[in-house]
């Protein structure tokens, strides 16, 4: 397999917006593409990752490239992939693929939604209720924000994780995004605004989830051989990316998941680094407490010590491995499509020192790891890419 | 539930409970070569891979709560808030249900409480038409 790198980045706003998925996924691309200092043309094959906008009046086939046809982007190999909250992830494996493969020199991977326009009740009735699986789970009633709850308080009991240690997470992840231009949520909150929120689990809090958004994030990936004939942005290099599903046991402890785990040992084991060697991290934090368990399976602290992690201040900004400097799922917000792409963005800015008030200095090896799907209390698609500078 | 009104019960997944005995109770599947059990009815075994070895196990009554909590946000057709819970059961395998008859909740769930199998109404489908399966109470 040859080296991959990213050359070049782009990101829409992420919230609330009047832009449809066309002028969303127009405007992260052609960021991307001056950021690499390419034109279409140069794009060889293309990935869109895409979740379930078209359940909510969407394009709902070939999105990708129906919202890429107007700004030029057409007569090259082009795929949608579907992952749940990691279709951006999906998409930036199977460009790396294609690369790593030597088939092709230059490869796009992008992802979109839009979520906004609908209510609240409908993203829930006909987009996200129905990430589970039906025959065991959605018709039974149970959500993802079920699946939360009882891992919550069965970290409760087990290791004395406390709620003020969830809203921590909340309040640290909503500070970085304060720092993000792009980020849905910029108006700092305080664990009291956090624990007094909706109950929408007991004991999980609204914000202690992620909002649904609209938003567009791209990434531009090159083989080495072009990259040492091109000049734009500085390229960063891609150390390992691995992707693993579920174990879907009748038996679990509910206090991590057994994807996140096998994953992160994968990770590591294929690019020669560990936990000590990441400087900065992006996780899937779709609910605060998650994040808590990945501190854990990504070996950041030991297992049950997540909650302690974040009152040691330790993954915030200016902490000994900060997690979620881009405001997470949980502030930049959560385009489903988008989220894969984002996560790998705000590494790639980080490693070239390029992430501004958010900048983690000296950073030189950063992860990004997105989940997909949940299906009997473990995950579907667990995605981990790790980059060096 | 009378026996005589089963047939006009629509049950959620028909392969998760029975009636045995004039009573219902929830069905696993254990295979009978590496002793693996899950639920939903399958031809080859997800454990050992072998085929031709999988039967119907009926499923304790009686399990204990190993996690819980009450989701307040529901999906159409469901009256929330919704308890719901991991539970534990004596043949060796956890299974996700809510749970019914179980308020005022802070006194009557707790982790490692015991409960019992039952059947009621889980949702209304669409048509209006309600749709029963297992659910567990405390004891």
């Amino acid at each position: 397999m040859r080296d991959v790198y990213v050359i070049g980045i782009g990101d829409s706003k992420f919230g609330k917006t009047d832009m449809n998925l066309r002028q969303l996924a127009e405007d992260a691309v052609w960021k991307a593409l001056k950021d690499a200092n390419l034109k279409q043309p140069d794009l060889q094959v293309a990935y869109c990752g895409y979740g379930l906008s078209g359940h909510l009046g969407c394009s709902k086939i070939v999105p990708g490239q129906i919202a890429l046809k107007e700004i030029g982007i057409r007569r090259i190999p082009f795929m949608r992939v579907e992952s749940g909250c990691a279709c951006g992830s999906a998409a930036f494996r199977e460009a790396w693929l294609c690369l790593a493969s030597g088939l092709y020199d230059v490869a796009l991977a992008f992802g979109m939604e839009k979520m906004t326009h609908v209510s609240s009740s409908d993203v829930l009735n006909r987009f996200l209720g129905w990430g589970l699986d039906n025959e065991l789970e959605t018709n039974f009633g149970e959500l993802p924000f079920g699946i939360f709850g009882l891992v919550v308080r069965r970290r409760m009991y087990e290791y004395g994780m406390t709620m003020e240690q969830v809203a921590k997470v909340a309040v640290k992840n909503r500070k970085h995004a304060s720092m993000n231009p792009i980020a849905h949520f910029q108006k700092e909150i305080t664990v009291d605004e956090v624990l007094n929120s909706y109950p929408v689990c007991d004991p999980i809090k609204l914000l202690m989830f992620c909002p649904a958004s609209d938003g567009a994030s791209a990434t531009i990936l090159a083989s080495e051989d072009f990259i040492k004939k091109h000049k734009g942005n500085i390229p960063i290099k891609l150390a390992t990316t691995v992707l693993t599903s579920g174990e879907y046991s009748y038996d679990s402890t509910l206090t991590n998941f057994q994807c996140c785990i096998d994953v992160a040992k994968e990770a590591y084991e294929k690019s020669g680094l560990g936990p000590d060697d990441i400087d900065v991290a992006e996780v899937h934090d779709a609910c605060a407490a998650a994040e808590i368990c990945h501190y854990e399976s990504l070996g950041f602290c030991g297992e049950g010590e997540g909650g302690r992690l974040v009152d040691s201040g330790e993954t915030a900004l200016g902490g000994r491995i900060p997690v979620n400097t881009g405001g997470g799922l949980l502030s930049r917000g959560h385009p489903l499509g988008a989220t894969g792409c984002a996560q790998i963005n705000e590494i790639v800015q980080q490693l070239r020192g390029q992430a501004g008030p958010r900048q983690v200095e000296g950073a030189k090896v950063g992860l990004a790891q997105c989940w997909g799907g949940f299906v009997q209390m473990d995950g579907t698609s667990m995605f981990i890419s790790i980059f060096t500078k | 539930m009378n026996q005589e009104n089963l047939s006009q019960f629509r049950l959620e997944n028909e392969a998760l409970v029975k009636k045995i005995g004039g009573e219902f109770v929830m069905i696993g599947r254990r295979c009978k070569f590496c002793g693996n059990i899950s639920l939903l009815p399958k031809k080859v075994c997800s454990k050992c891979f072998v085929e031709g070895g999988i039967e119907e196990l009926p499923l304790s009554k009686r399990g204990k709560i190993f996690s819980y909590t009450v989701q307040n946000i529901v999906l159409n057709g469901f009256d929330g808030p919704l308890p719901m819970a991991y539970i534990d059961l004596p043949e060796g395998l956890k299974v996700f249900s809510l749970l019914t008859e179980c308020e005022p909740y802070e006194e009557k769930l707790k982790i490692g409480g015991e409960v019992e199998m039952t059947v009621k109404k889980v949702y209304k489908d669409r048509e209006g038409k309600e749709v029963f399966s297992y659910m567990f109470k405390p004891v």
